[in-house]
């Protein structure tokens, strides 16, 4: 694709992936074929930040983990009353990255 | 995240110790020490839908089944996933096989399927409000 357009992308987007990450999803936007432009462009990424005023609200019914698609987990959060209150608190510091490594994770599927 | 099979194993199992470590500590002990560690239940008064599931763990340990149920049926889950996820990943360890991995993602698929996922919000919501009324 075109350096415009990657440029672009990253510069919306940059907040959604982890720093260390950026120069990678870089390479690879500037590699493959300008028809998955349109799959990429519309790939949902969830906020960080978002993802942190729910865990910080909703963080013992492990809301957090549900709306990042984490269910599994979630799912221990919300029967141990969010992992006895320790794990809410061990996810407020956690959330943001995993939030990053998920949508890192979704638009994994069209670099390669 | 986790997305390799050893690591979600590694993570249940020390769950899973933390969890049975907890209930050691209380076993044959009184309630006072249980909502402590409730954010919900501390910040506003008002219990979370888990709150009482180590006391209705407790109950079924001793064979209580109605009572658990009464108590707070959460603790059926959580005893079955306490008791049953490390035996399996043992057995997965042994054989190293990951059909825990698999079968964990399968399920996360399948709860996160809208119709699934609204019947089992309605459950926990169902159980927060009987919660609130038994006064926990």
């Amino acid at each position: 694709m075109d350096t415009q357009k990657v440029d672009m992308y990253i510069m919306t987007n940059a907040r959604y992936f982890e720093s260390h990450q950026i120069p990678v999803i870089r390479e690879r936007l500037l590699a493959i074929d300008d028809s998955k432009w349109i799959m990429i462009q519309t790939i949902p990424l969830k906020d960080p930040q978002t993802s942190l005023i729910v865990s910080l609200l909703g963080g013992s019914l492990g809301i957090d983990r549900f709306i990042i698609g984490d269910t599994g987990i979630g799912v221990g959060k919300l029967l141990t009353c969010g992992g006895f209150g320790i794990w809410t608190i061990v996810d407020w510091f956690m959330i943001q990255g995993a939030t990053r490594e998920k949508n890192m994770q979704k638009l994994q599927q069209f670099l390669y | 995240m986790i997305a390799t099979r050893n690591r979600l194993y590694a993570f249940i199992l020390a769950v899973c110790a933390a969890g049975w470590a907890w209930l050691v500590l209380h076993l044959g002990k009184s309630s006072e020490l249980h909502m402590q560690l409730c954010w919900i239940k501390a910040t506003t008064g008002i219990p979370c839908p888990a709150c009482g599931t180590t006391r209705a763990v407790d109950a079924l340990m001793h064979g209580h089944f109605w009572e658990a149920m009464q108590i707070n049926p959460f603790g059926f889950p959580v005893l079955l996933l306490m008791v049953g996820s490390p035996v399996w990943i043992a057995f997965d360890l042994l054989r190293k096989s990951d059909s825990f991995f698999r079968t964990f993602r399968r399920t996360e698929q399948v709860i996160s399927t809208r119709g699934i996922a609204i019947a089992l919000i309605a459950l926990v919501v169902a159980n927060w409000i009987w919660n609130y009324y038994k006064g926990y």
